[in-house]
């Protein structure tokens, strides 16, 4: 049996009077890569979102390796650096260029010297196919290429995790197989990959598991491609109906 | 007849411009019967060689050039027309103000009221250059140095302003945080909501005793070291800050919340994502904003002329007193237009250079 590496017991998030997630519990294991898929409003970006407290939970337990970080004595910068994030708006520094991006973190947080740094974020860097734009300013690259490096920023911290928070909505058609084949290759490098996305296809190939989410609550959980393919939950049903059409 | 020509110059237009202009200026001094003081355009040989030049130019450009058309000559003949056009500005301007100061040298006694603005002026000038020159460094050190530390202050401000309540933080520094930001909002509130005439009148006659009260120095010492100068540079620092603070305020909120979640999801703390990403950012976004506080400052130092800093305006205004005329006046806004319009040039042509992308991009994919 794989390691717990994150429990979410019975969370609730309201946003003032609307209850954004009504009891979510969710178990997460070391190496799997979960997929959570749902309609827009579901509270699925805000249970990505919870997992590394970006928004804090109105009521619930989250255990990252058996920490409880809801608690307030947790340092929660520690727990960030273990996970990492990438965002939908890529969200790249951009007062930096890709390099510094890449080493900024490493060098205030893991503490690593700067040519330490950099050599790990030339690794990644070559890794996500950006050799070439090492020394790049941040605003002439185009959306996927902003991804990837994103997507190298977070690998530089060596995380156990990483969240992709619908990673490729805001790209152009074009650019979203690249992004997405570089997260296929984090898949065979055993990382535990928490992925909210609207690519169905995608999501039926590389999960180990997808949960389905609307309003607030998982409807249901299934194994491999299993929920594509035989979904059991009505509601599942009807959403699933709108991609068949389209795929 | 076509005013612009294929690429949307104005090239057509301003060459008759230039050309009537001379014309008229050669037609004016040829005839005018009493020409004194050194000029170009004399009412002699120069005068009539202008007359000649403008309407053959214009004969040329609108008979010749039209027909035949002749790109090479049309640029010749404008360029001849901008040369003789620099000719009578600076006949009328750089000469006019040499004659003015030569005719103010030879003067024996003061010049009346009869006489021409330009010789009052220059007498003025000759006479109390050194008070003047004081005055435009004064003017300049204080704007500039308040403007540093309005910024320095700033940033300080900001910091305190934008301090948020952890869940992790016990009672005492949540205090501590949430009276730090009300302490900003007031004082901006303030240093925003009074002129800074009033505050100058305030921190000068009243601060050495509100300091000796609080602290226990002694209130005549006090006096002494809060001069006339270091009062007005505090006014001005601290009427800076308040603006400034809430400038960067403005740049930093302007700033897209994914730059602080992006830091913060990496594991740095909020201090180092401020430090980081988020300032150096903000700054950016205010530098155009910083840099007019500036410009402006440099003309609101004239109201620290209240509590007798010798600043440009308190020179001119006590030169003004002295002659019982307010000629010098013009002096005063002569001198201010020349700073803020270099200064606005000087840090327009910085920004631009900062504004430029660091490396160009090899040829993508």
């Amino acid at each position: 049996m794989k390691n717990k590496i994150i429990q979410i017991k019975n969370i609730h998030k309201y946003y003032g009077k609307l209850e954004v997630l009504k009891g979510v519990d969710l178990d997460i294991y070391e190496s799997e890569v979960l997929s959570i898929i749902g309609s827009s409003g579901s509270g699925k970006s805000t249970l990505l979102r919870c997992i590394n407290l970006l928004e804090y939970p109105t009521s619930g337990n989250i255990t990252f390796e058996d920490k409880d970080i809801i608690d307030y004595k947790t340092n929660i910068d520690k727990i960030r650096k273990e996970i990492g994030m990438v965002f939908q708006s890529f969200n790249l520094f951009e007062n930096m260029n890709v390099l510094d991006n890449c080493t900024i973190a490493q060098i205030k947080v893991l503490k690593r010297s700067k040519h330490e740094a950099e050599k790990v974020a030339k690794n990644y860097l070559e890794q996500v196919g950006l050799s070439d734009f090492i020394y790049s300013d941040t605003r002439s690259l185009s959306g996927g290429q902003k991804q990837r490096v994103a997507i190298a920023r977070a690998l530089c911290m060596n995380p156990k995790v990483i969240l992709f928070d619908e990673p490729t909505s805001a790209l152009d058609p074009e650019m979203v197989g690249e992004v997405l084949d570089i997260i296929k290759s984090l898949k065979l490098l055993g990382m535990t990959l928490v992925i909210v996305t609207h690519e169905m296809a995608f999501a039926k190939s590389i999960s180990d598991r997808v949960i389905f989410m609307a309003d607030g609550i998982i409807v249901e959980e299934g194994i491999g491609s299993s929920l594509f393919n035989n979904p059991k939950e009505q509601r599942t049903k009807e959403f699933l109906k709108r991609f068949i059409n389209n795929e | 007849m076509k005013f612009f020509n294929r690429n949307g110059k104005f090239e057509n237009c301003f060459f008759y411009l230039f050309a009537s202009i001379s014309l008229i200026y050669g037609i004016i001094t040829a005839t005018a019967t009493s020409l004194d003081g050194i000029r170009i355009f004399n009412a002699n040989l120069t005068s009539y060689l202008l007359i000649g030049i403008s309407i053959i130019l214009i004969f040329s450009e609108t008979i010749f050039i039209t027909i035949y058309k002749n790109q090479l000559l049309k640029r010749i003949f404008y360029s001849i027309s901008i040369i003789v056009f620099c000719l009578v500005v600076a006949d009328i301007f750089i000469f006019g103000i040499i004659r003015n100061f030569i005719t103010a040298s030879n003067l024996t006694k003061r010049p009346s009221s009869l006489d021409p603005l330009g010789v009052r002026l220059a007498y003025i000038c000759m006479k109390n250059y050194k008070p003047i020159l004081k005055g435009v460094w004064t003017t300049l050190w204080l704007s500039m140095a308040g403007t540093v530390v309005g910024l320095i202050l700033g940033l300080l401000f900001i910091t305190l302003r934008t301090l948020e309540v952890t869940p992790k933080d016990n009672e005492l520094i949540a205090f501590i945080k949430k009276t730090s930001s009300l302490f900003v909002q007031t004082y901006v509130t303030i240093f925003r909501g009074t002129p800074m005439m009033v505050q100058a009148i305030i921190i000068y006659y009243f601060l050495p005793g509100i300091l000796a009260g609080i602290f226990g120095i002694d209130q005549v010492l006090l006096n002494q070291i809060l001069s006339v100068g270091i009062s007005g540079f505090i006014t001005v620092s601290l009427n800076t800050t308040a603006y400034l603070t809430e400038v960067l305020r403005g740049g930093i909120e302007a700033l897209n919340k994914g730059q602080m979640e992006a830091a913060r999801s990496l594991g740095m703390t909020r201090a180092q994502a401020m430090i980081h990403i988020i300032l150096p950012q903000g700054i950016k976004n205010c530098l155009p904003s910083i840099c007019n506080e500036f410009i402006i400052n440099i003309k609101d130092t004239s109201v620290l002329s209240v509590i007798s800093v010798m600043d440009l305006f308190f020179v001119i205004d006590s030169i003004n007193g002295k002659n019982a005329s307010n000629d010098a006046i013009f002096i005063a806004a002569i001198i201010y237009l020349c700073l803020t319009f270099s200064i606005s040039k000087l840090l327009g042509f910085l920004e631009k250079k900062m504004n430029l992308v660091s490396k160009p991009l090899p040829s993508s994919n």
